[in-house]
């Protein structure tokens, strides 16, 4: 400062001053952060009195160790290489960076200048370091962050949880019974000698276990040594027991069996058909040809949609040819797939109607079953459920081994504590997985309920009549039923008839007789012609003609009841539903006795 | 023409013995519910309620049996009976025809709420039971209506009885083709509706 008094008054009034930068941010950073501490109040000499004395320490000698070490790594120390220059320009150091000039003064700032700046004193800028600490946790520590920090490590170390209790709960859990809560309220106020049945079970006290948590004197080496030796001991328990063995083995067994439980997923995903069962008949198809064929194409999966909104009965159309089509036809979605009626008999795009086919297409079938269901393109779709049914066996059978392989015996008595609960589960677990497989392999139908062939041949001869032939396929034995029948003008409903005729091509062993219809038993025969009598004269009184048609509901036109069937007026509103109901699913209950899918 | 004549007086004839021996043939039906719809739309209020709760009463007494068919006759035979007290012939007539339809409501409660619905009508609800089945089955009845004068055969006139009841035997015909009820309930559900919505 003194030293540069004869370059600093040359002029009288000039002003020349040259700042060293080191002195400038220390005054600066301190300046800053009083400001701060003014707003943070905590300059306040009360705040001040209020620190604890560790933390007052604390800050102390971080201050202290933070600021000298600040002071020395910053080279505070030493004079500094930036300087600010406020002068005139004519004396502003060569080199130098001008950052503003007015009135002849130049605000200009240089780097590594011969020109002796004005710097703090060394015990100044010192003591401005550690103030710049000292304001710092000033700031921002108070006693309560402080507490919270030393506190740190001994809560990670230490959570109550991981302690052993120091006394054991020791309880006896009495299970009171449901519906005796009045006599023990009685029992309580003494209007009850004693509880009787309502007598509460005592309740096993849960055995005591070796508590393996950290005990609350343990030091946390002694814990984590403890911790680490008792992993060693159970992984090597673990590798060298029979657990791991058994994994191992279930694993083979699963890897041996690959591609089986890849097929099984990958026939499960992509839909593939879990029946196959196919009629062929001669009559032709209930829509024209190329409209079939062109629905197929267009909407394979239409027969959903068209059994769900089938109604109770149709008007076939005056087409002659194909009639008798569209009623077998609804006979088969009514019978197998309505909706409407209890569980559906079968899946629709499982079933296929072979239409236009040759009368004896059940003969050629049982000459050679595997060239024809070629030529009918049926045998991929047939030896595919084939396979999907061998699949299912596989997946059982190692269902069956992996669960032997689950029954796992305990290898040491010192640790028959531990793992006998874990026994207990795992007998639990097998016999619900034994019953699981069981019952499966109950329901697994055998091959010959989830394909089936038979034919449905019409037959102008004026009889009906059923035959039955065996083929083999893939070492099973189908029976194949062909139906022949007649289609005669003799009045009665084409409709019923169809239904008749129809069900008992799909199952010979349904019946539907007066004991399982919904009508009331008569002791008239159905047909008699005394009973048509009757019911004609009653129908035909003119008053009260809607309630008259109540006796409808007891004329199930699937016993026969022909006095209905012959007259057109009748048929128009009479209740079908009752009737239809009923009948489909008495067929359906014992049609799926013998005939389902996977 | 006249060679005409005794051929076509033969044809009238024989179509009306069609329609005698043939009763619930289309036209015989259209007409009859033509009748019904006059009848109940004419006669009075507190008439159709008398009929009513006298039906109520003996269906639950005189009447109550397990076999269809008896208790079918027997409420014909119970409402014919009521209607003869009437003196005019044509309240007679009338009487008889929406004695039909209370007859043929009462055998179709069970179908419009079945007995587990009742069950549990009942259980929730407390006061009048028989008023709140009554509001139950209006409910439902309201729904067939919807549904009919949504169908382009609700298309009528107002006083064109022919017309509705045409469109009537129609939806009705339909309907029951495809739902679970008979063709009378339907129908007199809705001309019952019809009838007493005033």
């Amino acid at each position: 400062m003194n030293q540069n008094s004869d370059l600093n008054s040359n002029k009288k009034g000039l002003i020349n001053i040259n700042v060293g930068t080191n002195s400038i941010v220390i005054l600066l950073i301190v300046f800053g952060l009083l400001l701060l501490a003014y707003r943070s109040d905590v300059l306040n000499l009360d705040y001040l009195k209020s620190l604890n004395q560790s933390l007052s320490f604390f800050i102390g000698l971080f201050s202290i160790i933070l600021g000298s070490v600040f002071f020395k790594f910053w080279s505070f120390d030493r004079k500094s290489k930036f300087l600010l220059h406020l002068t005139e320009p004519k004396n502003i150091p060569k080199g130098s960076t001008t950052l503003y000039t007015k009135n002849n003064l130049s605000f200009a700032i240089s780097y590594l200048s011969k020109v002796n700046a004005q710097e703090l004193p060394l015990v100044l800028r010192q003591l401005g370091c550690i103030s710049i600490f000292f304001l710092l946790a000033l700031i921002t520590l108070d006693n309560r962050g402080f507490s919270k920090v030393t506190d740190l490590p001994g809560e990670i170390l230490q959570t109550s949880s991981d302690f052993c209790p120091e006394q054991l709960a020791v309880v006896e859990e009495q299970v009171p019974k449901a519906g005796c809560a009045l006599i023990l309220k009685a029992f309580e106020l003494g209007y009850a000698k004693d509880l009787g049945e309502c007598e509460p079970e005592k309740v096993e006290v849960e055995k005591l276990k070796v508590c393996e948590k950290r005990r609350k004197e343990e030091p946390y080496a002694h814990y984590f040594t403890r911790q680490i030796t008792s992993f060693i001991d159970k992984s090597v328990v673990f590798f060298t027991g029979n657990e791991v063995k058994n994994i191992k083995k279930k694993f083979e067994a699963q890897l041996d069996q690959i591609e089986a439980l890849t097929d099984y997923q990958r026939y499960a995903i992509s839909a593939a058909p879990r029946a196959s069962h196919h009629i062929w008949t001669n009559l032709p198809f209930p829509k024209p040809e190329y409209l079939h064929k062109a629905i197929e194409t267009l909407l394979p999966g239409q027969c959903l949609e068209d059994f769900q909104n089938q109604t109770n009965t149709i008007n076939a159309t005056d087409d002659e040819k194909r009639k008798y089509s569209q009623y077998l036809e609804h006979a088969y979605g009514q019978l197998l797939f309505n909706p409407k009626v209890n569980i559906t008999a079968g899946f629709c795009k499982e079933y296929t109607i072979h239409w236009n086919a040759e009368i004896d297409t059940c003969e050629q079938l049982a000459n050679n079953p595997t060239s024809f269901l070629t030529k009918e393109k049926v045998l991929p779709e047939v030896e595919l459920v084939f396979k999907r049914h061998d699949l299912a066996k596989t997946i059982l059978s190692l269902d069956e081994s992996l669960r032997k392989l689950d029954d796992v015996e305990p290898i040491d008595s010192s640790k028959e504590t531990a793992s006998e609960s874990k026994s207990d589960d795992n007998t639990k677990n097998t016999v619900f997985n034994k019953n699981k497989i069981a019952k499966s392999e109950q329901q697994l139908r055998d091959k010959n309920e989830l394909v089936s062939f038979q034919c449905f041949m019409r037959r102008d001869d004026g009889k009906s009549k059923t035959s039955q032939t065996t083929i083999e396929l893939a070492d099973t034995q189908f029976k194949v039923n062909t139906r022949f029948f007649p289609i005669t003008d003799d009045g009665r409903d084409p409709q019923i008839l169809m239904y008749k005729q129809f069900s008992s091509s799909m199952e010979n062993k349904f019946r539907y007789t007066q004991y399982n219809s919904q009508s009331n038993i008569k002791l008239k025969d159905a047909d008699s012609e005394s009973t048509a009598i009757t019911e004609n004269e009653f129908l035909q009184q003119p008053s009260y003609r809607l309630t008259r048609l109540e006796v409808l509901k007891d004329a199930d036109i699937f016993l026969g009841n022909e006095w209905i069937l012959k007259r057109d007026d009748l048929l128009e509103v009479y209740p079908y539903h009752v009737h239809l109901k009923n009948y489909v699913e008495k067929f359906r209950v014992e049609y799926i006795k013998n005939h389902g899918r996977l | 023409m006249k060679q005409l004549t005794t051929p076509l007086i033969l044809l009238v004839f024989c179509g009306l013995l069609a329609a005698e021996t043939m009763p619930y043939q289309q036209q015989s039906r259209i007409d009859y519910i033509e009748k019904v719809l006059v009848a109940i739309t004419s006669a009075q209020e507190k008439d159709i309620d008398n009929v009513n709760s006298y039906i109520n009463v003996v269906d639950r007494n005189n009447c109550a049996s397990n076999l269809s068919s008896l208790r079918t006759q027997c409420l014909i035979q119970y409402a014919m009976d009521n209607c003869k007290s009437l003196r005019s012939q044509k309240k007679k007539l009338n009487c008889e025809l929406y004695s039909d339809i209370i007859v043929v409501n009462k055998l179709s409660e069970v179908v419009f709420i079945p007995r587990s619905e009742r069950y549990q009508i009942l259980k929730n609800n407390t006061g009048n039971s028989r008023q709140i089945i009554v509001n139950r089955l209006e409910q439902k009845y309201s729904r067939l209506v919807t549904q009919f004068s949504l169908t382009p055969e609700a298309n009528c006139k107002g006083d064109d009885y022919q017309c509705l009841a045409q469109g009537l035997d129609k939806f009705c015909l339909d309907y029951t083709n495809q739902k679970s009820l008979s063709w009378q309930y339907c129908m007199s559900a809705i001309v019952w509706f019809i009838g007493t919505a005033r």
